[in-house]
């Protein structure tokens, strides 16, 4: 019953939530670089860029990444 | 339970890009990351901390707090030494209110005090030795008041602080003023004399003659030349050999209960026992309970008997048939002789008729009046 609930929810190869100081991705599937200012992450096709300051991973799982900080952009490369 | 749900907190200082680089690397979970002006605070599964340690040889890191089960056992652990002490100070407080230091014995007579003391050290009630719960007390009270019939009316066995006080009341049995009233000794069945005791009155039987049933064996009228002159109240004991034939009916096989000497005590807390059933058949024995809390605790002796089936022979039947008369004759006689006339056995009894002679006291007490007297010395 609960994985027919999580999978419902989570129809989707990854995706990404942006909230004012947080931002969380779902199912990642690698970190290519982390700084202080911009961190990369590679996605089941793409690349996505977060830029801005003081950035900080807060929860590092094997899916599920949640980084804190002023974040200015989010690019898909 | 497995690893997956222990976690612990950990402390990390240098280098501490490197060590999220070497957990992003190796696919190890950082549930929470907290940082610090110089460190950061990471929570992982515990599985990981030695990998981490071995990743990480250049940070710093240390153990900070254990996560959910793991935390309430590290506590536990810490504070073992006050736990233990606490637990032991309750168990303590508790033995030294279920204790009993003194035994107050309250009655203005000197010999019920000390019949109360026998009686209570006959039951096991002893100064420096733990309570007994009040079904208990009430248990022994009204033995003591049924082996005392004869001395005590009521006894009461109160638990005051640490120590019993307890109150009785004596009976007094008004004694009926008939010993003083003439009287005769007749016999109350038929029977041998072999033996005739008198402090009082004028014996008619000697030792080996037959009496029947309402014979005088002591006479309270005292005869001159064949006239009363005067009465007595007829005191004495007279014993005699009375025959009976009596029937027994037995089981052919019979159970007995034999010690084997093993014994072991026992803890019983809240109806689940510490040390599970050794022996088959066991009694429990110097039960002494405590409770905790509202839990009961009872520590007690198990010791172990076996059960022997044995066939019933004419040897066990005689002796059952001498335990019976010896409740019946209460003290006052004993079987002399006894022989077995007949016995028939069927399926799973056997019946026996038993020939029984008891040398036992016949006395009887037969009262009569003056005026009686006067009309037999008128009819002489």
């Amino acid at each position: 019953m609960l994985n027919v609930i999580d999978n419902a929810l989570r129809d989707k190869n990854y995706y990404i939530c942006l909230y004012d100081n947080y931002i969380y991705i779902y199912n990642y599937e690698v970190i290519i670089s982390f700084g202080k200012n911009s961190i990369t992450l590679k996605l089941s096709d793409k690349k996505v860029s977060i830029n801005g300051t003081d950035l900080k991973i807060k929860k590092l799982m094997t899916k599920e990444l949640l980084i804190e900080g002023d974040i200015k952009s989010v690019k898909y490369e | 339970m497995s690893n997956m749900n222990k976690r612990i907190y950990l402390e990390v200082t240098n280098e501490l890009n490197r060590f999220i680089k070497k957990c992003i690397d190796n696919n190890i979970n950082l549930y929470n990351i907290n940082y610090k002006k110089d460190k950061i605070i990471v929570l992982i599964d515990v599985k990981d901390y030695f990998k981490i340690k071995k990743l990480n040889y250049y940070s710093k890191i240390r153990v900070v707090k254990y996560d959910g089960i793991l935390n309430i056992k590290k506590k536990l652990k810490d504070n073992s030494f006050y736990i233990l002490i606490i637990i032991l100070s309750f168990i303590w407080m508790n033995l030294l209110t279920n204790y009993i230091v003194d035994i107050e014995i309250i009655h203005s007579n000197s010999s019920i005090r000390l019949l109360l003391k026998e009686e209570l050290d006959k039951n096991n009630i002893k100064k420096y030795s733990l309570a007994y719960s009040f079904e208990d007390l009430e248990n022994i009270t009204k033995k003591i008041l049924a082996d005392n019939k004869n001395n005590l009316e009521w006894i009461s066995i109160k638990k005051d602080g640490m120590k019993y006080i307890v109150r009785a009341e004596e009976r007094i049995i008004k004694t009926e003023v008939a010993d003083d009233k003439p009287r005769d000794i007749v016999a109350s069945k038929d029977a041998y004399i072999t033996k005739v005791i008198s402090s009082k009155g004028n014996i008619l039987v000697r030792q080996g003659e037959y009496v029947k049933k309402g014979t005088i064996l002591i006479s309270g009228k005292i005869t001159l030349y064949e006239n009363v002159v005067g009465t007595t109240s007829a005191t004495g004991s007279v014993y005699g050999n009375v025959w009976y034939e009596s029937k027994l009916e037995m089981p052919k096989e019979i159970e007995t209960e034999k010690m084997t000497g093993k014994k072991r005590f026992n803890l019983n807390i809240g109806n689940k026992i510490l040390l599970k059933n050794k022996y088959r058949y066991f009694k429990q024995k110097n039960i002494k309970e405590i409770k905790i809390f509202g839990l009961k605790i009872k520590f007690y002796k198990e010791v172990e008997y076996e059960i022997i089936k044995q066939k019933t022979d004419d040897e066990y039947a005689l002796n059952r048939l001498k335990e019976e008369f010896a409740k019946k004759l209460n003290g006052k006689g004993a079987i002399t002789y006894q022989k077995v006339l007949k016995k028939e056995e069927n399926n799973s009894t056997i019946k026996y008729r038993v020939f029984v002679i008891t040398n036992e006291l016949i006395n009887s007490y037969s009262y009569f009046e003056e005026s009686d007297i006067n009309d037999t010395n008128q009819s002489n």
